[in-house]
């Protein structure tokens, strides 16, 4: 068990960054999970955590020790392989005490530790089958149990689920994070997969381009993403953006583009300005109100298609030349019909404003929410 | 398709298989003809009672067995340094290949030059090390004819073994390296616990082969020393070919053409069977 810290990591392929500066701090006992789209360097960030790449610049911290010059064997952590990585020539038995016995650990002690962790993962029945005689969820558990058979100080794990069917994956989900949270083990998790990671993780790093956007907790990441970004990857269906000027014309200050005129909030009226004049607003499906009338809060579209999932509904509305989608109860939504032409409305604190050129959330203070908008421990663009 | 490849498989490998073991129980003289004798065992008697046969069994035993560890052990070595990225490694490649290229004959002329004790480059070379006085007549050398044959041998064998071990190497996941190495192996156990058991089935059918290849390979013996000096490189190939051509005792010849196919039968036979019993393990 213990901390670790990445300091300013750099990494450079021929002709490639991979791996902008990022500053990353997990915190003993921790989930940390890094999402991102593919190619975004979260493998390699894993990567050389568990020494596997060497870093181009910067410091690689695990509890006190700098590792960058140390070699896998000795950074005492442990890793789980996206396609697990087993053996093949082993059985279960001698795969799970592998690196035990490279530490040379007496025989009845391997035994006792062995046989424990079989417990754990129900693989007891297993200890003398070779990889190729297991199902692909059971080779999963193998890798689970060779991994934390060690005792690791940090536990890294490369998108371990995805090689599962759908179902087994939500399944093995929770296993791992009850897994994790009994033993302790501080934790490194990756993956592409945003509810992946807003299920599991109990701080969310957010990657693109070799960079960390984001650093939050699931609720903050959600509620308040730090850019466009973020706004855009997370959350199924993803926040509604739309490019929009200040319009301080009228009576009322509004925002208007793509043929929509929305009621801007009053206290970020000053923060917009300082803007200037291209920005986008945003806000989650679920914060969408659609009334049969205008009720004034907003403005009218016409129901493109209406999607009922059973425990939620989502409608698409089509307003000038945009799209929105509002996530409604589905019983709410079968009042509504294909083609209908309806009022779309935001409650104005759900409101969030992203600068137009950087993307970087534009903070304001909340009349009247509970929750002040603000900049969560993200990096500088 | 089944049938006409019986057929060939008949005329081609079987028929002749026979018609050896026919004669091999005649007192045949020239290949087949002419036998007084139609149906004897005198040959066998004669070749297994003789010190010669036994001294070609031990000769070829010795060469194969020197050639498949020499070439395995060089082409293991071979694979592991081609498998790294380095620069100029499409060089060393075809310069590891070159051997292979080379015809017999050519080969057999070089390395008779190269073992000439008094212009060779390789006594040369040897004098140069400061602790080495004496060097030896090579191939008129009985101690060492022997070993000088399995040396040229190997060199020609060793880049087949190299070019199936690395084929087999680059079939191995990076991720069981990195897997192991976080577990805590190092180059030796990595290789010993990753690669040679990634290996083990590619370096079954290279031994396999290179032993077939061996009892049966006469070229460098006969070009190279012909069965010389006093019969320490007297393979049974050899031999054979001097009992048939030379002495022209065809019968016993083939008595011991039928020895060489039983011996190389059974030690296929053992490898195969070892071979079964590792993978039920
Ligand atoms: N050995 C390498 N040489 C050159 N470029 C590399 C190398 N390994 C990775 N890259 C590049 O670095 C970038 C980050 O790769 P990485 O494997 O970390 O992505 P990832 O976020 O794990 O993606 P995925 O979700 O697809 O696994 C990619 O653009 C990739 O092409
Ligand atoms: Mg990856």
């Amino acid at each position: 068990m213990a901390t670790a810290r990445l300091e300013n990591v750099t990494k450079r392929y021929p002709g490639h960054l991979a791996v902008d500066r990022i500053n990353l701090s997990i915190e003993d006992g921790e989930f940390l999970v890094l999402v991102g789209p593919s190619g975004c360097g979260k493998s390699t960030t894993l990567r050389m955590i568990a020494g596997l790449e060497h870093v181009t610049e910067g410091n690689i911290w695990v509890g006190d020790r700098r590792v960058n010059d140390v070699s896998p064997r000795d950074r005492d952590v442990a890793m789980v392989f996206q396609n697990y990585a087993l053996y093949p020539h082993m059985n279960v038995f001698m795969n799970l005490s592998y690196s035990l016995r490279l530490r040379r650990v007496p025989r009845e002690r391997i035994e006792t530790l062995v046989n424990q962790v079989a417990a754990t993962l129900d693989l007891s029945p297993l200890l003398n089958r070779k990889p190729v005689q297991l199902s692909g969820g059971q080779r999963q558990r193998v890798a689970l149990g060779r991994a934390i058979i060690r005792e690791p100080k940090l536990f890294l794990m490369d998108e371990p689920l995805s090689n599962l069917d759908a179902k087994l994956r939500v399944q093995t989900r929770t296993e791992i994070t009850r897994l994790q949270r009994r033993l302790g083990v501080t934790t490194v998790y990756v993956t592409h997969d945003q509810s992946e990671a807003m299920t599991m993780g109990s701080r969310i790093a957010v990657m693109n381009d070799g960079k960390i956007l984001q650093i939050a907790v699931p609720r903050d990441l959600y509620r308040n993403p730090a850019n466009s970004f973020v706004a855009e990857f997370v959350g199924t269906p993803p926040m509604n953006l739309l490019s929009v000027r200040l319009d301080r014309s009228g009576s009322v200050d509004r925002l208007t583009g793509g043929g929509v005129r929305i009621p801007c909030p009053e206290s970020a009226v000053e923060a917009l300005e300082a803007v200037g004049q291209g920005f986008r607003v945003g806000f989650r499906p679920e914060d969408a109100v659609i009334s049969g009338s205008n009720t004034g809060a907003g403005f009218f579209g016409q129901v493109v298609a209406v999607e009922d999932l059973g425990h939620e509904a989502l409608v698409t509305v089509s307003a000038g030349n945009a799209q929105f989608i509002a996530r409604l109860p589905p019983a709410r939504a079968e009042q509504i019909r294909h083609g209908q032409r309806i009022a779309f409305g935001v409650e104005p604190s759900k409101l969030r404003f992203f600068d137009g050129r950087k993307g970087a959330a534009v903070a304001f203070p909340l009349d009247e929410s509970l929750e002040p908008v603000r900049r969560h421990g993200s990096c500088p663009l | 398709m089944l049938g006409p490849v019986l057929v060939c498989i008949f005329v081609l490998v079987i028929a002749p298989l026979l018609w050896g073991l026919r004669i091999s129980l005649t007192d045949s003289r020239m290949i087949g003809l002419g036998y007084r004798k139609g149906f004897t065992l005198e040959n066998f008697q004669t070749i297994l009672s003789d010190p010669d046969t036994w001294n070609a069994v031990w000769v070829t035993i010795v060469f194969s067995g020197g050639t498949v560890i020499g070439s395995v052990l060089l082409g293991i070595a071979a694979a592991l340094v081609l498998d790294r990225d380095f620069p100029g490694r499409g060089i060393v490649r075809v310069l590891v290949i070159l051997p292979w290229a080379v015809p017999h004959v050519v080969a057999a002329l070089v390395w008779q030059w190269m073992y000439n004790p008094d212009f060779g480059i390789l006594n040369y070379g040897l004098l140069l090390l400061p602790w080495v006085s004496a060097t030896p007549k090579w191939l008129s050398d009985p101690q060492f004819a022997l070993l000088a044959i399995i040396i040229v041998n190997v060199w020609k064998t060793y880049p087949f073994a190299a070019l199936l071990l690395l084929a087999g190497i680059q079939t191995i996941s990076d991720d069981l390296y990195e897997a192991s190495a976080i577990d805590g192996a190092g180059p030796a156990r990595r290789f010993l616990d990753i690669t040679l058991p990634g290996l083990k089935r590619v370096l079954a059918i290279v031994v396999l082969l290179l032993l077939i290849w061996s009892f049966g390979n006469f070229v460098f013996i006969f070009l190279m020393t012909q069965g010389g000096p006093a019969g320490a490189t007297n393979a049974l190939v050899v031999h054979i070919y001097f009992e048939t051509f030379r002495f022209f005792r065809a019968g016993s010849a083939f008595a011991m053409g039928a020895l060489l196919l039983a011996m190389s039968i059974v030690l296929t036979s053992i490898y195969i069977i070892m071979l079964r019993g590792q993978d039920n393990d």
